[in-house]
C-alpha cells in the first residue's frame, strides 16, 4: 500500500526538480514529448546525443534511464536510476522510479526500501503519508460502523493527524528541528530489525532520542505515555467521588479548578455554597462509579465519562456524568460537570 | 496488491485465474444493486483501487442502507491505511457474515448455469403453471423460471438469506427453513405486517402433507421483504422465510399468482441437460401411466410400497380399496402426460412428486387433484410411497 499512496509523488516532483544550472532545456522538452509519444528509441537516440556535450546533466540522464526502461532495459534503467539516487539523496523522483521498476521484477523489498527513501527526502510528504493512513483508518472505522453495527457509534480511534511545523520541511529536517510540536509523544511502532531506512536517506533521520511522529494515532491501544495520563486522571476522579462519599466537603471542593464554571450559570461561589450544604447535609452518602471513558483532547484537558451511582438516606439515582478535566498545578482538576440521566 | 489479495483469501477464491465467460444469450434479471457489488469486486480483482472507491462512493450515496458496500469500503481503506495488518474492527458474526455474503455474491456471478440447462428440481410443469420459483437454499439464491411451449426459462435470480441454522426444517422453533415443494398461498401487504417484512409476505404452505407425513412441525414459513433500514439480510438470518431485498420482493409479484404458483425449496440446485431432463421425464410418465392402466386391472396395489401411507393415514390395502371404487367413474379418462408436474423432491432420494388434475371424481364430475409421491425401487421400478387426493377448485392445484 505504501506504492499507492507514493503513485502520485513521483509525478508530481519529476518535473524541473533535477534541472540544474545552464540545463540543455530544449532537448529535454524534445525528449519528454518522444518519450511521451511512444518514440522511445528515438528519445533515447537524442538523450545520449545530447549528454555526449553535457554528461552531467541530470535531468538528461533521468530521460535516457526513463527511455531505457521504456524500452525494456530494465537493469540498464536500475543502474541510472539508482546513480542519480545516490547522487541526489534529497530527491526522491529517482528513488521513486527506482521502486516501480523493482516492483516490475516482484522485488518488493527493494521496491519498500526505495520508496520510503522518497519519502524521507520530503518528511513533510512522510508526514502527509501518514496522517493519510490515520484518516484511512478513521474512514475505516465509520464504514465498518455504518456496516457492523448501524446502530451504534463509530469507535473512536481518537485519530491525532500530525501538523508539519514549518513552511519547508527537508530544511527543517536538515537542520534536525523536531518535525511536530507534539504535547504527548507516541513512539513510533518499533521497525522490524533489518528494515532501517536507507543509508541515502540518513541525514534526514531524526535522533532516536527525539521521538518521531509524536502524534501518529496508534489504534491499537493507548501508548505508555498516554496511559500514564489516564491513570492519573482516574485516580483524581476516584478521589473525587471518595471525598464525596465520604462527605468531605472541603476535598470534594478541592477537586474542582479554580475556573470551574457551574453547567447552570451560576457563578462559582454560589455552587459552592450550595454544594457544602447538599453534601454534608444527608446522613450517609455512596457516590459509585463504573464503565468510564477518558477522551484526550490534548495534554493538558481530556473529557472523562462514566456512570455515577449516587445513594443517599434520602435519594438516590443513576447518571452518566461528563467531567471536562484540566491538568492545573494542584493536579486534575474539573472545569465543567454534566450529567444525562440513564 | 495487499487488498486484493487479503479479500480473495477472504472469499475463498485465488487471486489470480479468469473469471467465467457469461454464457447465456440473454441474461436473467439481477437486482441492479448486486450487479454493481459484483463489479467492484471485479474492478477489485483488476486491482485498479481508485476505480473501486469511486464505484463504492457512489453505490454508498445510492444505497446507503447497503452494508457490503460500507464494508468493503472499509476493507479498501483499512488496506490503504497502511495499517491493515495493525488494526481491524473486532472479529463479529457480522463481519463473517458480510465476508460470507460477498462470497455468495460474487460466486453466482462467476457462474451461469449451462445454456439449454434445466433445473433438477422441476423436471416437468403442467401447462396451467406460468412460472415456478426455485430457491437453491446451500447458495442463497432464488431462481425464477417461466414455463411455456419450449419449456423452463430462467428468467431472474435474487439473493435470499435463509434459516438461522440453515435448512432441512423438522420443528417448529428449529430456525431452519424447509426443503420441499410448496406453493404461494396469498400476498399479506405491508400495512398487515410488522417492520421486520418490509415491503409484504407471501406465504407458503408448510407444513405440506409429505411434511406432516413426517411428523415435521412449525407454520408461518414465508418468501418476505426486509424492515426499512437496511437492503438486505445476512445469509443466515431468519427464522425459517426466505428473505430478500425489498425491490426484489416488489419484483417477484409479476411471476407469483398466489394460490398457484409453485416454489421448490432445494438444498443445491443441479442442472440437466435437455436430453437428461426428458429421460428422467420420461420415466415418472411411464410410471404414471402403467398406473393408470393397472387400476382396471385385478391387482392395483403393486404400483403402492408396502410401506405406503395416505394423507388421511390410510395403508396400502385400504387406499387400493378405495381407488377401486372410483374406478369406474375414471375409466374413460386418461392420464394425459404433458399436463403432469414432476419435481425431483428436495432432501430425498430417488422420491419424485407428481401432481395432476383434470380428473373426474367419484362425486360427480368434480375436478380432483392428486399428488403423488413416488420413489425408485432397488430393482428400479417405482412405487407410490404416498399420497394426497383433494377435491378442491382450480386455484389448489399448487403443490
Amino acid at each position: 500500500m505504501v506504492m499507492d499512496a507514493c503513485k502520485g509523488l513521483g509525478a508530481t516532483l519529476l518535473l524541473g526538480a533535477l534541472l540544474g544550472p545552464g540545463s540543455a532545456l530544449a532537448d529535454v522538452d524534445t525528449i519528454s514529448a518522444k518519450l511521451a509519444g511512444g518514440q522511445t528509441e528515438t528519445a533515447l537516440d537524442l538523450a545520449e546525443q545530447a549528454l555526449a556535450s553535457d554528461p552531467g546533466n541530470s535531468e538528461l540522464r533521468f530521460l535516457k534511464a526513463r527511455a531505457l526502461a521504456q524500452a525494456g532495459n530494465t537493469d540498464a534503467a536500475i543502474n541510472l536510476f539508482g546513480e542519480l539516487a545516490r547522487e541526489y539523496p534529497d530527491h526522491p523522483e529517482p528513488a521513486n522510479n527506482l521502486a516501480v521498476l523493482y516492483s516490475r521484477q516482484n522485488d518488493y523489498e527493494q521496491a519498500r526500501r526505495w520508496l520510503e527513501a522518497a519519502m524521507e527526502t520530503h518528511p513533510a510528504y512522510a508526514t502527509a503519508h501518514r496522517n493519510l493512513g490515520d484518516v484511512y483508518t478513521a474512514l475505516a472505522a465509520v464504514a465498518y460502523s455504518k456496516a457492523l453495527d448501524p446502530e451504534g457509534r463509530p469507535e473512536d480511534l481518537g485519530v491525532q493527524l500530525e501538523m508539519v511545523s514549518s513552511f519547508d520541511g527537508r530544511r527543517e529536517a536538515a537542520s534536525r528541528t523536531q518535525v511536530v510540536d507534539a504535547p504527548a509523544p507516541t513512539p513510533e511502532p518499533a521497525r522490524p530489525p533489518g528494515d532501517e531506512a536507507p543509508a541515502a536517506a540518513a541525514p534526514e533521520v531524526l535522533p532516536d532520542d527525539e521521538p518521531d511522529a509524536a502524534a501518529t494515532a496508534n489504534a491499537m491501544a493507548p501508548d505508555e505515555a498516554d496511559a500514564d495520563v489516564q491513570d492519573a486522571i482516574r485516580a483524581s476522579v476516584q478521589a473525587w467521588a471518595r471525598a464525596w462519599s465520604d462527605q468531605d466537603v472541603a476535598a470534594y471542593l478541592d477537586s474542582y479548578a479554580a475556573d470551574f464554571r457551574p453547567v447552570d450559570g451560576r457563578s462559582r461561589a454560589a455552587w459552592a455554597d450550595n454544594r457544602r450544604e447538599r453534601v454534608a447535609a444527608p446522613e450517609r452518602i455512596r457516590v459509585g462509579i463504573d464503565d468510564f471513558q477518558i477522551t484526550l483532547l490534548d495534554d493538558a484537558t481530556a473529557e472523562v465519562s462514566f456512570r455515577q451511582h449516587y445513594q443517599s438516606d434520602t435519594y438516590e439515582d443513576r447518571v452518566r456524568k461528563t467531567l471536562l478535566m484540566a491538568r492545573t498545578d494542584d493536579g486534575w482538576q474539573i472545569l465543567r460537570e454534566t450529567d444525562e440521566p440513564l | 496488491m495487499v487488498a486484493a489479495a487479503w479479500l480473495w483469501l477472504a472469499l475463498g477464491i485465488g487471486a489470480t485465474g479468469t473469471v467465467a465467460a457469461q454464457a447465456p444469450s440473454t441474461l436473467p434479471y439481477h437486482a441492479e444493486t448486486e450487479n454493481r457489488v459484483v463489479d467492484v469486486l471485479a474492478e477489485w480483482r483488476r486491482g485498479d483501487y481508485d476505480q473501486v472507491e469511486n464505484m463504492l462512493a457512489r453505490l454508498k450515496t445510492d444505497r446507503p442502507d447497503f452494508r457490503l458496500a460500507h464494508f468493503l469500503h472499509a476493507e479498501l481503506l483499512r488496506a490503504r491505511s497502511g495499517r491493515a495488518d495493525a488494526w481491524a474492527p473486532p472479529v463479529s458474526d457480522r463481519q463473517h457474515a458480510l465476508i460470507e455474503e460477498a462470497r455468495l455474491r460474487w460466486q453466482h456471478r462467476r457462474f451461469s448455469p449451462p445454456p439449454e440447462a434445466v433445473p433438477d428440481a422441476v423436471l416437468q410443469l403442467a401447462p396451467a403453471f406460468r412460472h415456478v420459483l426455485v430457491a437453491d437454499l446451500a447458495r442463497n439464491r432464488l431462481y425464477v423460471f417461466r414455463n411455456d411451449e419450449a419449456g423452463l426459462e430462467l428468467v431472474a435470480d435474487f439473493y435470499a438469506s435463509i434459516g438461522t441454522a440453515g435448512f432441512g426444517k423438522q420443528f417448529e422453533g428449529d430456525l431452519r427453513t424447509p426443503l420441499g415443494v410448496y406453493h404461494v398461498t396469498e400476498f399479506k401487504p405491508d400495512d398487515e405486517l410488522p417492520e421486520l417484512y418490509g415491503d409484504g409476505a407471501f406465504p407458503v404452505n408448510y407444513p405440506n402433507s409429505w411434511d406432516r407425513y413426517y411428523g415435521r412441525t412449525g407454520y408461518g414459513i414465508w418468501v418476505h421483504g426486509v424492515p426499512r433500514d437496511t437492503y438486505n439480510r445476512a445469509p443466515r438470518a431468519s427464522e425459517g422465510c426466505l428473505v430478500v431485498a425489498n425491490s426484489d420482493l416488489n419484483a417477484l409479484h409479476e411471476f407469483i399468482r398466489p394460490g398457484i404458483t409453485p416454489i421448490v425449496f432445494a438444498e443445491q440446485l443441479d442442472w440437466l441437460s435437455l436430453d437428461e431432463a426428458a429421460q428422467a421425464r420420461r420415466e415418472v410418465r411411464d410410471a404414471v401411466i402403467a398406473w393408470r392402466e393397472d387400476r382396471d386391472t385385478p391387482d392395483p396395489a403393486r404400483r403402492y410400497a408396502a410401506n405406503f401411507l395416505s394423507a388421511d393415514g390410510l395403508g396400502r390395502q385400504q387406499f387400493v380399496n378405495l381407488i377401486r371404487d372410483e374406478a369406474p367413474a375414471m375409466a374413460d379418462l386418461p392420464v394425459e402426460s404433458d399436463q403432469l408436474s414432476i419435481y425431483r423432491y428436495p432432501g430425498e432420494r430417488d422420491l419424485v412428486l407428481v401432481s395432476f388434475t383434470r380428473e373426474t371424481g367419484p362425486a360427480a364430475g368434480s375436478p380432483v387433484y392428486r399428488q403423488q409421491y413416488w420413489r425408485r425401487q432397488p430393482d428400479g421400478g417405482w412405487q407410490i410411497v404416498h399420497e394426497t387426493i383433494r377435491n378442491e377448485d382450480q386455484t389448489a392445484m399448487a403443490p
